[in-house]
């Protein structure tokens, strides 16, 4: 969620400062885009040699500042160099904005990827059978169609299995009348695609 | 004797209608629509589509609500055209 830059935030980010490499900063930028924790906290505490409270403000600070980034889609070097306060450190601004700059496709193909959305679609399979007997028709020849539909919850509550299975049976008028329906789906498409 | 020869093939049908089938889809609805912006992408392009099936279930009828991307949208309808090609081998 984007919140607003305050210079506060740009003060925790200066404790950047403090890490042992370029490397270590890529580590932290990185890891606090996904969201911070205890453990995290921690990690960095110990890797910059500051307190665990200096920590969690640094990886907070950082995290609004990549999605800040990621939320307003900034994607060039002068974009998010603009965001950082005149007195800001030179060298580490830099890399920072290096860094922000190199994650972003990734992170945008991510929260692409993990937005809300109905069940999606991962799998469809199907099997035509001939139907030869039933209780009502002694001797039959008909065609019918099952498919196998699998879909997946791409943010699932807690407890909820995300991949669900659902078996449908069709009849050949059905398999015809769904293709109309399909068709038409297409037909639509192409309409708003050429707009 | 010739009443007989005249429904046999309305009868025929209605048997053959009778016969069980497992999950009957029964319908089939969508919308589709364009993502504008979510909560961490200001602004997106994305055009996405929702289905609902409505499978038979026993005696009562069940919504199943899905969404699919373009591609996957692509891979459906070709599928089912490969679906309708084989079931047209049998008649």
């Amino acid at each position: 969620m984007a919140a607003a830059l305050s210079s506060e935030h740009f003060d925790n980010l200066q404790l950047l400062l403090k890490a042992p490499s370029k490397d270590a900063v890529r580590d932290i930028c990185v890891q606090s885009h996904r969201g911070t924790h205890r453990r995290l906290e921690e990690t960095t505490a110990e890797t910059m040699n500051v307190t665990t409270a200096q920590a969690a403000q640094l990886l907070r600070s950082l995290h609004l500042l990549s999605h800040h980034v990621l939320f307003h889609h900034l994607g060039s070097a002068e974009q998010i160099l603009r965001l950082f306060p005149d007195s800001f450190h030179s060298s580490l601004k830099n890399l920072i904005t290096k860094i922000l700059l190199e994650n972003s496709p990734t992170w945008r193909t991510e929260a692409l990827r993990d937005q809300i959305s109905l069940p999606q679609l991962k799998e469809l399979d199907w099997r035509v059978d001939m139907v030869t007997g039933s209780d009502s028709v002694g001797r039959l020849s008909v065609p019918t169609c099952l498919v196998q539909i699998k879909m997946e919850d791409p943010c699932p509550s807690a407890g909820i299995e995300p991949v669900s299975t659902v078996m449908v049976e069709l009849s050949r008028e059905s398999v015809d009348t769904m293709l109309d329906g399909l068709g038409r789906i297409r037909d639509q498409l192409s309409v708003v695609a050429a707009k | 004797f010739n009443t007989w020869g005249e429904h046999y093939a309305a009868l025929s049908r209605l048997a053959v209608g009778q016969t069980l089938m497992v999950n009957q889809l029964v319908d089939m609805d969508w919308k589709f629509g364009v993502t504008v912006g979510t909560s961490e992408i200001q602004k997106v392009g994305n055009i996405f589509l929702q289905l609902k099936l409505v499978v038979r279930k026993g005696n009562s009828t069940e919504n199943v609500y899905m969404e699919l991307t373009l591609p996957q949208f692509y891979n459906f309808l070709h599928e089912m055209e490969r679906a309708k090609a084989s079931m047209e081998c049998f008649s």
